[in-house]
């Protein structure tokens, strides 16, 4: 019956010819929360504003090479605290006016200001001076060896355009919302809220568009998977974000469609709460991070759609190294930890909090079928991630476990080590979801912020790891892959290490 | 009847204050801090202070509840937390494209739901009966998102009839903006084009979520039908000789529509607050979706906006019900 009325009223709309598509459709999960370049901390809001904004320096599409973008050069005092930077003369905005140092001295004093998004990747940022209209000094408060690799994300904006839209000294919060102020390679067209956005080519852009690209396209919102699948193969979408392995298993033999298996930084980890009553001993956090399934983790639930990372760090962060241990299974050293410990198990019961909407629910299941194998009982907190973060800020309202997936801007070491694991990023909407307090970890993790010299660095990083080996606040999960898929007449797509779960336009092109 | 409406009309406020009131407090309950939710995950405490004092969320609850009432008969909903957009704004965008929907679902549900009861009842034992009550057995019992998916399949996979997500194709112009409801708007504005492929795009939601309606809506009107045709008044008209099709149409069917309507009702008031799911799974782009991201952002006025209008729009559908009453059965009276 449904399909007889659904049938017939098709057939009394008529059959609508197939509208020649000038677009280019991507279809995505998720609709940009905003606009504003300040918040590309968040993928959904990187995914528009990486197309339409540009940086001082960029990351090459799919590598984590850094490349001058609007900054033509840059040089860096001896101490490792200025950054002087040369733009380029050919840049424009997309109302048509030049890209100024005074330009970036707003961005960056916005940022300072708002103290909000990509604000957590640049603290160390003390402020910046305009040296003539084409040169610009950033300063900070001390050596960041992460820097570059942090300002892909902090997008030069239109100091005149927002000032003229300011509401209430908000900086242009409201106006960026659903407005562009950006000098990136494509401009806003129309933006949907909860539907999609749509963006166009800019003529005048400074770099070289080359004789292959994209005029247009549309980024829609599709949340159910097996929709986006169908709009793929009927030739209704070019590209679609997936997460699914059935998923990609199914499209793998589809005429005219690719599948992309992407690398990514994107590491998920399990917080164990250092001051729960039952986690305080060290030897029952490595005896549950001992109990989880990396391998039913990696191969039957992701079916090699994830990588197994070595150490702390994923694969492709910096100061790896291959040696570092691969997160085990060992259900006998655990039971031995357990009883070294002396724990009672039938006394115990866990919390464990994690985001059922986005898919953890598995990350729970393995973990709790693992703690059941020594006889410990965890039991479900299924919440929204705003939620969870309020959770965490306070200890008392804190979950003995929790997930947390880390979204780096780029393959520093220092954005996942610190923002885990020193005790300044406990609470308060930090990173630190084990409340681990360590005075050496703390001390081998600022040492290491501000050491220049990568050999250093990274032994630096070593001793970290051992440390967090010893102390286990955090197991190590599995590292995502990114999947998607896509027509197989689109060319140049890559996945930015630096830049997760975004699609940059400008790299890419039809064939015919 | 005027005085009846009048006090219907005045009993919405004390209605409208308890549910904003049950809404604002549970709301509170919540975990998670507005306050966060408005400066960012990393906002230091002196800035989540500087908000709190900003929005008003450092004063007592029934102060804050108080200021948010006294705004609202300003009819200012308040600034969204998460967008900073006026909420009044954001809901002219996404009521009317919910409204939009739940007419297409409404005119479905009565279209096919009242023909097939009478039908049913008039020629009961028919294969159309039959058929008819399998069909309201599965239509009632199936889940809607596995129905939606299960369309979607069909009629956007594998005949490639329909657009499978969305209010309009990629290269249609929304029709200028006069009542929010692309359909209603392209044909004011003569856009024939436009609004076919907005009739294309209504289509599969609009029968996902009319389905169960048909069901529920053809079953109670079976039976109101079978009711009525025992009634003496039938067996009279009858006598007298009249056509069946008189009997049915014009004696029956008016006492049989009485339970109907209530159904139809109720079936209002579900779609006002259960598109959420099939919104999202159309991108549909309505209050459905607004409120789920207002939901999960703990946007407070987003959600205090939404739970207004909702409640607005139930109680006047509830009043156009029981006034209806009293066109279908001139016994019924109002005081």
């Amino acid at each position: 019956m449904p399909v007889i009325v659904a049938a017939a009223v098709a057939a009394s709309l008529g059959c609508a010819p197939a509208v020649e598509r000038s677009h280019l459709v991507l279809l995505t999960e998720g609709i940009p929360p905003t606009l504003d370049p300040v918040a590309a901390l968040d993928s959904r809001v990187d995914n528009p504003i990486i197309n339409l904004y540009s940086a001082l320096v960029q990351y090459a599409p799919g590598s984590t090479e850094l490349r001058p973008d609007l900054a033509e050069s840059f040089e860096v005092s001896e101490d490792g605290r200025r950054y002087i930077f040369t733009l380029r003369e050919d840049a424009r905005f997309h109302d048509g006016t030049p890209v100024l140092a005074e330009d970036v001295q707003y961005t960056v004093n916005r940022l300072l200001a708002l103290k909000i998004g990509v604000w957590a990747y640049l603290t160390p940022v003390s402020g910046a001076e305009v040296l003539d209209p084409l040169r610009v000094a950033i300063d900070l408060y001390a050596p960041f060896p992460g820097f570059l690799g942090a300002m892909t994300r902090l997008y030069i904006a239109n100091a005149d355009l927002i000032r003229a839209n300011e509401f209430e000294g908000d900086m242009g919060q409201r106006w960026l919302q659903t407005h562009d102020a950006g000098a990136g390679p494509y401009r806003l067209v129309s933006f949907q809220p909860e539907q999609q956005f749509t963006v166009e080519r800019f003529l005048e852009y400074h770099g070289d568009w080359g004789e292959r690209h994209i005029e247009s396209a549309v980024f829609r919102v599709i949340r159910e998977e097996a929709a986006r699948r169908i709009a793929l193969v009927n030739g209704d979408a070019d590209w679609i974000y997936l997460s699914s392995a059935d998923t990609i298993e199914a499209l793998v033999d589809e005429p005219g469609i690719m599948v992309n298996r992407d690398p990514t930084l994107n590491q998920a980890y399990i917080a164990f709460n250092t001051k729960s009553e039952h986690l305080a001993d060290a030897r029952v956090r490595r005896a549950l991070a001992l109990s989880y399934d990396y391998e039913g983790h990696l191969e039957h639930l992701m079916r090699g759609n994830a990588e197994w990372p070595y150490g702390v760090l994923p694969t492709r962060a910096k100061c790896v190294s291959l040696e570092s241990p691969r997160p085990r299974t060992d259900l006998d050293e655990a039971r031995r930890l357990i009883a070294e410990a002396g724990l009672d198990v039938d006394q115990v019961e866990l919390t464990m909090a994690f985001e059922g909407t986005t898919g953890e629910t598995p990350i729970f299941e393995i973990m709790r079928a693992g703690a059941a194998q020594l006889g410990i009982r965890v039991s479900a907190v299924d919440i929204e991630w705003d939620a969870k973060v309020e959770n965490y800020a306070r200890l008392e309202t804190s979950t003995d476990i929790g997930t947390i997936w880390m979204f780096a801007p780029g393959p520093e070491a220092h954005h996942f080590l610190y923002a885990l694991a020193h005790s300044g990023q406990a609470g308060s909407g930090g990173s630190n979801f084990a409340w681990y307090q360590d005075a050496e970890m703390d001390s081998l993790l600022e040492e290491a912020a501000e050491e220049l010299d990568e050999e250093r660095r990274c032994a630096l990083y070593r001793q970290v790891e051992e440390l967090w080996l010893r102390d286990m606040p955090f197991a190590v999960s599995v590292t995502m892959v990114g999947l998607s898929a896509q027509r197989d007449d689109l060319h140049g797509y890559s996945a930015s290490l630096g830049h997760p779960l975004t699609q940059n336009l400008y790299p890419m092109w039809q064939s015919q | 009847m005027r005085r009846y409406v009048a006090r219907r009309l005045l009993l919405m406020v004390p209605v409208l204050v308890g549910v904003s009131l049950l809404v604002f407090f549970l709301t509170n309950l919540l975990p998670g801090d507005p306050a966060r939710a408005a400066a960012g995950r990393l906002a230091t405490p002196d800035q989540l202070e500087a908000v709190r004092g900003r929005l008003g969320l450092d004063r007592p609850l029934p102060v804050q509840y108080a200021l948010y009432m006294g705004r609202l008969l300003r009819g200012d909903l308040g600034t969204s937390l998460t967008s900073k957009q006026d909420v009044r704004r954001e809901l002219q965008i996404f009521f009317p494209a919910t409204l939009e929907l739940l007419l297409a679902t409404m005119v479905i549900t009565v279209g096919v739901g009242i023909p097939l009861g009478v039908r049913g009842a008039t020629r009961r034992g028919s294969w159309l009966d039959r058929g008819f009550l399998g069909f309201s057995y599965v239509g009632v019992g199936m889940p809607v998102f596995f129905l939606a998916l299960l369309l979607q399949v069909v009629f956007a996979g594998w005949l490639r009839v329909l657009p499978i997500a969305g209010r309009l194709g990629l290269e249609t112009v929304p029709p200028p903006g006069l009542t929010g409801m692309y359909t209603v708007d392209a044909i004011f504005a003569g856009q024939w084009s436009t609004f076919v492929d907005a009739v294309r795009h209504l289509a599969l939601p609009a029968v996902t979520l009319a389905i169960a309606g048909i069901s529920e809506v053809g079953r109670i009107t079976r039976s109101s039908m079978l009711a009525a045709l025992g009634q003496d008044y039938v067996r009279t008209a009858r006598a007298k000789g009249l056509p069946e099709r008189t009997i049915y149409l014009h004696h029956a069917l008016p006492n049989a529509l009485l339970p109907t309507t209530t159904v139809i009702g109720l079936q209002v008031a579900f779609l006002l607050g259960g598109t959420v799911l099939i919104e999202n799974l159309f991108s549909w782009g309505g209050l459905g979706t607004y409120a789920w991201t207002g939901i999960f952002r703990l946007d407070i006025p987003v959600i205090m906006g939404i739970t207004i209008i909702s409640t607005t729009a139930y109680l006047f559908v509830n009043l156009g019900v029981d006034l209806l009453y009293t066109q279908l059965d001139p016994r019924i009276e109002y005081e």
